[in-house]
């Protein structure tokens, strides 16, 4: 069954107000989603709890920050990438993070006709293709295609807690469905007589 | 068949008592602090109460009677202030005008003939007459007012 997502009546103003008991509806929501999404990005179980703890406790903090309570989703995993980044800024810092020019000027090729993340099924036998295919794209592919999966954020939504323009989003959650789809489709074929 | 969504989420559901460990940890720190917001605002309050306690209480006896004077004024003041304002008759009669005593009259004809000399409202009456004015009455230079010491000594 697929957790609720999109616009839900989350208690966020009265987690502003201080609230314990809308913390805690807030983070029982969103724990399972941050914690997959940093562990899909980072690999290390470890580092993903420490970071969901560091995430929660910021948006404990900063909560004041947050404009819009109906983005509170997207608020509280642009926290998590930030503390991602700066994870990765220590672990490679020769890498950059950003440096996906390529991707950007093909920005504009990217097919907007892409299915919402419900329509994407994938069959019991497909599951560890599903895994070993989405382990094999790029960090910042892994980053975009997981938000739209787990989140379904806009690709707006998407460009605010990576930090991205809209186009470069496009572009990313674009090639990485695509490399999905083929990884996906390649044992298919290979089985075919 | 399953969305990308149950399938990541299954994936992960292992490090969900993890999970619900930070959480209960960071509710149990916001509880914390705010039962201590409550604490403090509370200990605010009851030191306030304490320093007002300890400032009135030696004095009492003269805040009472202090508030037992207030009293008893507004008490006396009060039928004052509800009775309606009393109407006062307007005088329908000038007060009669008292005749001037001589004596101020002359004062009172003095300062008429002060002012009107300050002003140069001379009445007609006093208006220099046709005859020529002697030599005493013509207006003199200053240079002719000059003090010199025989006029001095004379």
């Amino acid at each position: 069954m697929r957790e609720a997502t999109g616009h839900e009546l989350l208690p966020v103003e009265r987690a502003r107000a201080g609230d314990p008991e809308a913390w805690d509806a807030l983070f029982r929501r969103y724990q399972l989603p941050l914690f997959a999404w940093l562990q899909e990005l980072l690999h290390d179980e470890q580092t993903s709890l420490d970071l969901v703890q560091e995430t929660f406790a910021q948006a404990t903090r900063h909560i004041g920050s947050l404009r819009d309570p109906e983005r509170f989703g997207a608020w509280l995993f642009g926290i998590a990438h930030q503390k991602c980044r700066q994870h990765w800024r220590k672990q490679r810092p020769a890498r950059a993070w950003e440096s996906l020019d390529a991707e950007d000027r093909e920005a504009s090729c990217a097919d907007e006709t892409d299915p919402a993340p419900d329509e994407w099924l994938i069959r019991k036998e497909a599951r560890e293709q599903f895994y070993r295919a989405l382990a094999e794209l790029t960090p910042e592919h892994r980053a975009v295609v997981l938000l739209h999966f787990l989140e379904g954020f806009s690709l707006e939504e998407i460009g605010r807690v990576t930090g991205a323009p809209v186009g470069t989003v496009k572009s990313r959650l674009h090639y990485a469905r695509k490399a999905l789809k083929t990884l996906l489709q390649a044992p298919c074929h290979e089985n075919a007589p | 068949m399953k969305t990308p969504r149950e399938l990541i989420l299954a994936r992960h559901r292992a490090a969900l008592p993890r999970l619900d460990a930070i959480r209960h940890r960071q509710v149990a720190a916001l509880r914390r602090d705010a039962a201590s917001r409550r604490t403090k605002a509370a200990s605010g309050l009851a030191r306030w109460r304490t320093a007002l306690r300890e400032r009135m209480s030696p004095v009492r006896p003269a805040w009472v009677g202090l508030g037992v004077a207030w009293l008893l004024v507004l008490a006396l003041r009060l039928p004052l202030y509800l009775a309606p304002a009393p109407v006062f008759a307007t005088p329908t009669v000038a007060p009669p005008v008292r005749a001037l005593s001589p004596v101020w009259r002359a004062e009172l004809a003095a300062r008429q003939r002060l002012r009107a000399d300050l002003l140069g409202l001379r009445p007609a009456a006093s208006a220099p007459s046709d005859r020529p004015a002697s030599e005493a009455d013509r207006p003199r230079d200053r240079s002719e007012l000059r003090v010199t010491p025989r006029a001095f000594l004379a």
